[in-house]
Protein backbone atom coordinates (compact mmCIF):
# COMPACT_ATOMS: atom_id res chain seq x y z
CA UNK A 1 0.00 0.00 0.00
CA UNK A 2 1.24 3.44 -0.98
CA UNK A 3 1.98 5.66 2.20
CA UNK A 4 0.44 8.32 0.73
CA UNK A 5 -2.88 6.33 0.83
CA UNK A 6 -2.55 5.46 4.18
CA UNK A 7 -1.56 9.04 5.88
CA UNK A 8 -4.77 10.14 3.86
CA UNK A 9 -6.88 7.13 5.79
CA UNK A 10 -5.02 8.20 9.09
CA UNK A 11 -6.48 12.03 8.48
CA UNK A 12 -9.82 10.50 8.57
CA UNK A 13 -9.25 9.29 11.72
CA UNK A 14 -8.37 5.42 10.72
CA UNK A 15 -6.67 3.49 13.68
CA UNK A 16 -5.63 0.62 10.96
CA UNK A 17 -3.93 3.15 9.14
CA UNK A 18 -1.92 4.04 12.33
CA UNK A 19 -1.05 0.59 12.93
CA UNK A 20 0.34 0.41 9.49
CA UNK A 21 2.65 3.06 9.68
CA UNK A 22 3.58 2.16 13.46
CA UNK A 23 5.01 -1.22 11.81
CA UNK A 24 6.37 0.30 9.09
CA UNK A 25 8.54 3.02 11.35
CA UNK A 26 8.49 1.92 14.99
CA UNK A 27 12.27 0.58 14.15
CA UNK A 28 13.67 3.95 13.12
CA UNK A 29 12.15 5.89 15.92
CA UNK A 30 12.86 3.44 18.57
CA UNK A 31 16.79 2.57 18.09
CA UNK A 32 17.02 6.77 17.13
CA UNK A 33 15.72 7.00 20.42
CA UNK A 34 17.44 4.63 22.28
CA UNK A 35 20.87 5.52 20.46
CA UNK A 36 20.23 9.21 21.84
CA UNK A 37 18.89 8.15 25.35
CA UNK A 38 20.82 5.17 26.01
CA UNK A 39 17.85 4.00 27.71
CA UNK A 40 15.62 0.97 26.44
CA UNK A 41 12.56 2.71 29.22
CA UNK A 42 12.98 6.05 27.50
CA UNK A 43 13.30 5.00 23.88
CA UNK A 44 10.08 2.93 24.37
CA UNK A 45 7.96 6.10 26.05
CA UNK A 46 9.45 7.86 23.08
CA UNK A 47 8.22 5.33 20.52
CA UNK A 48 4.69 6.17 21.93
CA UNK A 49 4.29 9.31 22.16
CA UNK A 50 6.02 9.98 18.80
CA UNK A 51 3.13 8.22 17.39
CA UNK A 52 0.50 9.25 19.85
CA UNK A 53 1.46 13.00 18.16
CA UNK A 54 1.50 11.15 14.59
CA UNK A 55 -2.52 10.62 15.44
CA UNK A 56 -3.49 13.97 17.14
CA UNK A 57 -1.17 16.00 14.31
CA UNK A 58 -2.37 13.58 11.40
CA UNK A 59 -4.62 16.61 10.07
CA UNK A 60 -1.05 18.83 9.80
CA UNK A 61 0.79 16.20 7.57
CA UNK A 62 1.50 16.43 4.14
CA UNK A 63 0.37 13.17 2.51
CA UNK A 64 3.05 13.85 -0.47
CA UNK A 65 5.94 14.09 1.93
CA UNK A 66 7.23 11.45 2.97
CA UNK A 67 6.66 11.24 6.85
CA UNK A 68 10.30 9.32 8.16
CA UNK A 69 11.57 12.94 8.40
CA UNK A 70 8.46 14.20 10.38
CA UNK A 71 8.66 10.89 12.69
CA UNK A 72 12.40 11.78 12.94
CA UNK A 73 12.15 15.46 14.03
CA UNK A 74 9.43 14.66 16.46
CA UNK A 75 11.71 11.60 17.99
CA UNK A 76 14.65 13.82 18.09
CA UNK A 77 12.53 16.85 20.09
CA UNK A 78 10.67 14.18 22.32
CA UNK A 79 14.55 12.81 23.25
CA UNK A 80 15.46 16.49 24.15
CA UNK A 81 12.57 17.03 26.62
CA UNK A 82 13.37 14.04 27.50
CA UNK A 83 16.99 15.01 28.53
CA UNK A 84 15.64 18.00 30.36
CA UNK A 85 13.48 16.50 32.25
CA UNK A 86 16.30 13.79 33.47
CA UNK A 87 18.55 16.53 34.11
CA UNK A 88 16.33 18.58 36.10
CA UNK A 89 14.91 15.78 38.02
CA UNK A 90 18.85 13.63 38.08
CA UNK A 91 20.89 15.92 38.94
CA UNK A 92 23.51 14.35 40.73
CA UNK A 93 23.21 11.03 38.35
CA UNK A 94 23.83 13.91 35.36
CA UNK A 95 26.79 15.15 36.92
CA UNK A 96 28.24 11.79 37.55
CA UNK A 97 28.02 10.99 33.70
CA UNK A 98 29.40 13.89 33.14
CA UNK A 99 32.70 13.05 35.09
CA UNK A 100 32.56 9.52 33.61
CA UNK A 101 32.66 11.27 30.34
CA UNK A 102 35.54 13.30 31.20
CA UNK A 103 37.32 11.06 32.83
CA UNK A 104 36.69 8.58 29.51
CA UNK A 105 39.49 8.83 27.23
CA UNK A 106 41.74 7.93 29.46
CA UNK A 107 41.48 4.01 30.97
CA UNK A 108 42.09 3.38 34.42
CA UNK A 109 43.08 -0.11 33.50
CA UNK A 110 46.55 -1.05 32.40
CA UNK A 111 47.53 -3.44 30.05
CA UNK A 112 45.70 -5.26 26.75
CA UNK A 113 42.84 -2.92 25.50
CA UNK A 114 39.66 -4.92 24.72
CA UNK A 115 37.65 -4.51 21.65
CA UNK A 116 34.91 -3.41 23.73
CA UNK A 117 36.16 -0.70 25.38
CA UNK A 118 37.00 0.67 22.26
CA UNK A 119 33.71 0.75 21.44
CA UNK A 120 32.94 1.35 25.21
CA UNK A 121 35.22 4.57 24.21
CA UNK A 122 33.30 5.40 21.15
CA UNK A 123 30.43 5.49 22.95
CA UNK A 124 31.66 7.81 25.72
CA UNK A 125 32.65 10.35 22.87
CA UNK A 126 29.50 10.47 21.37
CA UNK A 127 27.60 11.04 24.85
CA UNK A 128 30.26 13.89 25.74
CA UNK A 129 28.78 15.68 22.20
CA UNK A 130 25.91 18.52 22.32
CA UNK A 131 22.94 17.26 22.08
CA UNK A 132 22.65 18.82 18.18
CA UNK A 133 25.81 16.88 17.17
CA UNK A 134 25.00 13.58 18.76
CA UNK A 135 21.84 13.87 16.24
CA UNK A 136 23.46 14.24 13.55
CA UNK A 137 25.84 11.22 14.43
CA UNK A 138 23.19 9.51 14.88
CA UNK A 139 21.05 9.97 11.65
CA UNK A 140 24.29 9.33 9.55
CA UNK A 141 26.28 6.57 11.27
CA UNK A 142 23.40 4.72 12.27
CA UNK A 143 19.94 5.42 10.15
CA UNK A 144 22.77 6.12 7.25
CA UNK A 145 20.78 9.44 6.06
CA UNK A 146 22.61 10.96 3.11
CA UNK A 147 23.40 14.70 4.47
CA UNK A 148 21.23 16.53 2.42
CA UNK A 149 18.14 14.61 4.23
CA UNK A 150 19.98 15.26 7.61
CA UNK A 151 20.01 18.69 6.37
CA UNK A 152 16.41 18.56 5.70
CA UNK A 153 15.28 16.96 8.92
CA UNK A 154 16.76 18.87 11.23
CA UNK A 155 15.91 22.29 8.72
CA UNK A 156 19.75 22.87 9.00
CA UNK A 157 22.33 23.96 6.39
CA UNK A 158 23.96 21.21 4.71
CA UNK A 159 27.70 22.31 5.64
CA UNK A 160 26.46 22.78 9.01
CA UNK A 161 25.67 18.88 9.01
CA UNK A 162 29.39 18.22 7.28
CA UNK A 163 30.77 20.56 10.30
CA UNK A 164 29.10 18.53 13.27
CA UNK A 165 30.35 15.51 11.32
CA UNK A 166 33.66 17.02 11.41
CA UNK A 167 33.68 17.59 15.09
CA UNK A 168 32.45 14.75 16.07
CA UNK A 169 35.21 12.71 14.48
CA UNK A 170 37.73 15.07 15.87
CA UNK A 171 36.49 14.60 19.06
CA UNK A 172 36.94 10.61 18.65
CA UNK A 173 40.31 11.02 16.98
CA UNK A 174 41.63 13.41 19.87
CA UNK A 175 40.17 10.84 22.73
CA UNK A 176 41.61 7.64 20.75
CA UNK A 177 44.84 9.71 20.30
CA UNK A 178 44.50 10.41 24.36
CA UNK A 179 44.55 6.50 25.11
CA UNK A 180 47.05 5.95 22.29
CA UNK A 181 49.50 8.10 24.58
CA UNK A 182 48.41 6.04 27.84
CA UNK A 183 48.86 2.98 25.86
CA UNK A 184 51.48 3.02 23.45
CA UNK A 185 51.54 -0.41 22.39
CA UNK A 186 48.07 -0.06 21.13
CA UNK A 187 48.60 2.63 18.57
CA UNK A 188 48.77 -0.16 15.48
CA UNK A 189 45.40 0.06 15.98
CA UNK A 190 44.57 3.67 14.95
CA UNK A 191 47.64 3.91 12.39
CA UNK B 1 49.63 9.17 14.41
CA UNK B 2 51.10 11.01 11.56
CA UNK B 3 48.88 12.26 9.49
CA UNK B 4 45.05 13.78 10.45
CA UNK B 5 43.29 12.19 7.66
CA UNK B 6 43.76 8.88 7.79
CA UNK B 7 41.95 8.62 11.37
CA UNK B 8 38.82 9.90 9.20
CA UNK B 9 37.55 6.43 8.02
CA UNK B 10 38.81 4.66 10.87
CA UNK B 11 36.53 7.24 13.12
CA UNK B 12 33.50 6.20 10.81
CA UNK B 13 34.30 2.98 10.89
CA UNK B 14 34.21 3.08 14.81
CA UNK B 15 31.20 5.03 15.09
CA UNK B 16 29.23 2.66 12.79
CA UNK B 17 30.29 -0.26 14.45
CA UNK B 18 29.49 1.40 18.03
CA UNK B 19 26.03 2.48 16.82
CA UNK B 20 25.46 -1.22 15.31
CA UNK B 21 23.86 -2.51 18.13
CA UNK B 22 21.29 0.02 17.97
CA UNK B 23 20.08 -1.59 14.37
CA UNK B 24 18.98 -5.06 15.30
CA UNK B 25 17.10 -3.13 18.63
CA UNK B 26 13.37 -3.72 18.96
CA UNK B 27 10.65 -2.48 20.69
CA UNK B 28 8.75 -4.70 23.64
CA UNK B 29 5.55 -2.77 23.86
CA UNK B 30 3.59 -3.60 21.17
CA UNK B 31 0.37 -1.76 18.93
CA UNK B 32 -2.38 -2.85 21.13
CA UNK B 33 -0.16 -1.17 24.10
CA UNK B 34 -0.15 2.13 22.25
CA UNK B 35 -3.86 1.67 20.75
CA UNK B 36 -4.58 2.24 24.77
CA UNK B 37 -2.72 5.15 24.70
CA UNK B 38 -4.59 7.01 22.09
CA UNK B 39 -7.09 10.12 22.69
CA UNK B 40 -10.58 9.73 21.68
CA UNK B 41 -11.09 10.32 18.04
CA UNK B 42 -13.08 13.36 18.39
CA UNK B 43 -10.66 14.81 20.67
CA UNK B 44 -8.62 17.42 17.99
CA UNK B 45 -5.42 19.44 19.35
CA UNK B 46 -6.77 21.98 21.43
CA UNK B 47 -6.07 26.11 21.08
CA UNK B 48 -3.79 26.61 23.98
CA UNK B 49 -5.10 28.63 26.54
CA UNK B 50 -2.77 31.71 26.62
CA UNK B 51 -3.98 31.83 22.63
CA UNK B 52 -7.81 31.60 23.88
CA UNK B 53 -7.43 34.18 26.74
CA UNK B 54 -5.40 36.60 24.59
CA UNK B 55 -8.15 36.12 21.88
CA UNK B 56 -10.89 37.14 24.48
CA UNK B 57 -8.74 40.19 25.86
CA UNK B 58 -8.51 41.79 22.41
CA UNK B 59 -12.38 40.89 22.23
CA UNK B 60 -13.00 42.11 25.55
CA UNK B 61 -10.93 45.46 25.63
CA UNK B 62 -9.47 46.26 22.00
CA UNK B 63 -12.88 46.71 20.41
CA UNK B 64 -15.09 48.73 22.31
CA UNK B 65 -12.34 51.18 23.49
CA UNK B 66 -10.64 51.41 19.62
CA UNK B 67 -12.97 50.22 16.96
CA UNK B 68 -16.17 51.53 16.31
CA UNK B 69 -18.72 49.22 16.70
CA UNK B 70 -20.37 48.09 13.25
CA UNK B 71 -16.69 48.96 11.32
CA UNK B 72 -15.04 46.04 9.09
CA UNK B 73 -12.27 45.85 11.98
CA UNK B 74 -14.71 45.20 14.74
CA UNK B 75 -16.44 42.44 12.00
CA UNK B 76 -13.00 41.07 12.03
CA UNK B 77 -12.31 41.02 15.59
CA UNK B 78 -15.25 39.04 16.40
CA UNK B 79 -15.05 36.92 13.80
CA UNK B 80 -11.48 35.79 14.80
CA UNK B 81 -12.36 35.55 18.29
CA UNK B 82 -15.84 33.40 17.49
CA UNK B 83 -13.58 30.89 14.89
CA UNK B 84 -11.08 30.23 18.19
CA UNK B 85 -13.23 30.00 20.42
CA UNK B 86 -15.21 27.17 17.93
CA UNK B 87 -11.58 25.07 17.15
CA UNK B 88 -10.82 24.92 20.91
Amino acid sequence: MEERTVILRLQQGDRQALAWLYERHKGAVYRTALAMTRDESAAEDILQECFIRLYTYAASLDPDRPLRPWLYRVTLNLVRDWSRKRRFAHPVEELMDWLAALAAPIPSVEGEMERSETIELVHQVIDALPTAHREVVVLFYLEELPIETIAETLDIPVGTVKSRLHYARRRLRESVQRRQRSLPELAYEFT
Amino acid sequence: MNSREPMIPEADRLFRQALRPYREAEPRGDWQTLVAMLPPASSAPTVPLLLRLLAFLEWLFIQPVILPQGSPQADLLNRQFLSVRMIS
